[in-house]
This record gives structure tokens, sequence and C-alpha cells, in this order.
């Protein structure tokens, strides 16, 4: 079995706060830590209450609509992070305006992301490939 | 109380979270890390604050050390995380539940 793993890796000492100083003064990861530990946050807060209103499915929709709407935006034009807020937005608004009524909804909400996840498909392929839909190559 | 338009409004607050997780640690590491803190936190307490501050706890000691384990065996830093929060979650709720089933079965074979 290959396990792949980086070119070049830290070295591991038994000394922990050797390792864990040698591992702080890299920029880049005093930035993915303080990111991190916002983000995680906010995350376990709002986690919570998901978890007691049932709406699991809801929540992993969102991050699927997430990915398609950041490519949809980018392959139109868009700035790729305005497009990603709004698309996530309105995809919220229209599930929220179901109410109760979301748990005999699951068939038309999977039926929408599953739409979204090859709509995704396309315009990552127009992104990566700069091929416009609607001007001709 | 007006359930419905808190209702909307938490799907948006959920919305915009999920958006903004997704630009900082990936659209497939934002389920594992709303869902699983959350998860454990309610199997262990029922008490609602005790839960959320166990759940934000949690998530925050899940993404440091998936970020360490990540810096030291090479990996993306999502799959450490993603892989100690589900490490966690399977030895806590599965742990809680196979404990139920044990405390169950042996008191039915009383007479």
């Amino acid at each position: 079995m290959n396990v792949i793993v980086a070119g070049v890796l830290p070295p591991f000492t038994l000394n922990l706060w050797q390792d864990i100083s040698a591992m702080l003064q890299y920029d880049f990861m005093r930035q993915a830590l303080l990111v991190g530990t916002i983000l995680s946050v906010v995350a376990g807060l709002v986690g919570y209450f998901v978890v007691l209103r049932h709406q699991a499915f809801a929540g992993e929709s969102l991050s699927d609509v997430a990915f398609t709407g950041a490519l949809g935006g980018a392959a139109l034009g868009f700035n790729p992070l305005a497009s990603l807020l709004g698309t996530t937005i309105v995809v919220a608004i229209a599930m929220g305006g179901f109410g109760e009524r979301l748990r005999g909804r699951d068939v038309a909400v999977g039926t929408v992301l599953a739409w979204q996840q090859h709509g995704g498909c396309r315009c990552a392929r127009l992104v990566s490939s700069s091929w416009c839909c609607w001007r001709s190559p | 109380m007006p359930v419905r338009a808190l209702g909307l409004f938490f799907m948006v607050l959920l919305a915009i979270t999920v958006s903004e997780a997704t630009l900082a640690v990936g659209a497939l590491l934002v389920f594992a890390l709303l869902l699983l803190p959350a998860a454990i936190a309610h199997q262990v307490t029922s008490r609602p604050y005790t839960a959320l501050a166990l759940a934000a706890g949690l998530a925050v000691i899940m993404t440091w050390l998936g970020i360490t384990i990540g810096f030291y065996t090479g990996y993306p830093s999502s799959v450490c995380i993603s892989l100690v929060a589900f490490v966690s979650y399977v030895a806590v709720v599965g742990g809680s539940r196979v404990g139920e089933w044990a405390t169950v079965k042996r008191s039915a074979d009383i007479p």
C-alpha cells in the first residue's frame, strides 16, 4: 500500500514544546490556527442548533450549493466570493420558506442538489478551460 | 414569538456560516466541523449552555489537533481534522450506544 506523504517532513523530536514552537514559527501555520479557531467556535455554536433542529441534510446540501455557486459565478464572470454568498443565501431562504415541511421534501431537495452538482461540474469545465458558454471560442 | 421568521433567519445564518467556512477549510470539511462536535455534545449532556460550550470547545480542540497532525504527517489539514472528528465521534457516540445496549441486555436477563 502506497502512502502519499509530503516530500520534506519537519523533524519530530520528542520534546513537545520544541515541536510546537518550531511549528508556530511559520507564518502560515499561525494564520491557519487563528482562522481555524475562529471558524470552529462559530461552527460549533451554529452546528449545535442544526443538530437540534434535525437539519443535517440542509447543512450538507448548503455546502454543495456553495461549491456550485462559486463555480457558476466564476463561469459567468462574477466575483466568485460574492456569488458563493449570494447563491447560498438564496437557497437557504428557499429551504427555510418550507418551514417544517422540509421533511417531506427530501426527494425534491435531493433532485435540486443533483442538478446543482451537475451544473457545478460543467461550470468547472468552463472555468478551467476558459471556454465561454455564450461566445464562440 | 415569530417562529417562521426565526427559522428563516437561522437558515440564512447557517448559509453565511457555511459559505465563510467553505472559503477557509473547503466545502467537504464544513459539514464535518458543523455536525460532529455538536452531535458529541448532544450525546454527552442535555443542558443547553453546557452543550453549546462543549460543542465550541470540542470543535476548537479538533481543529488544533487536526492542523498539528497535518503539519507533521504532510496530509492536507482538512483530511486530518475530519479524521480526528470522526474518530472522536465514533468513540463517544458509539461507545455510549454500545454501553446502553449492554446495560439493557444485561437487565433483560434478570427474571
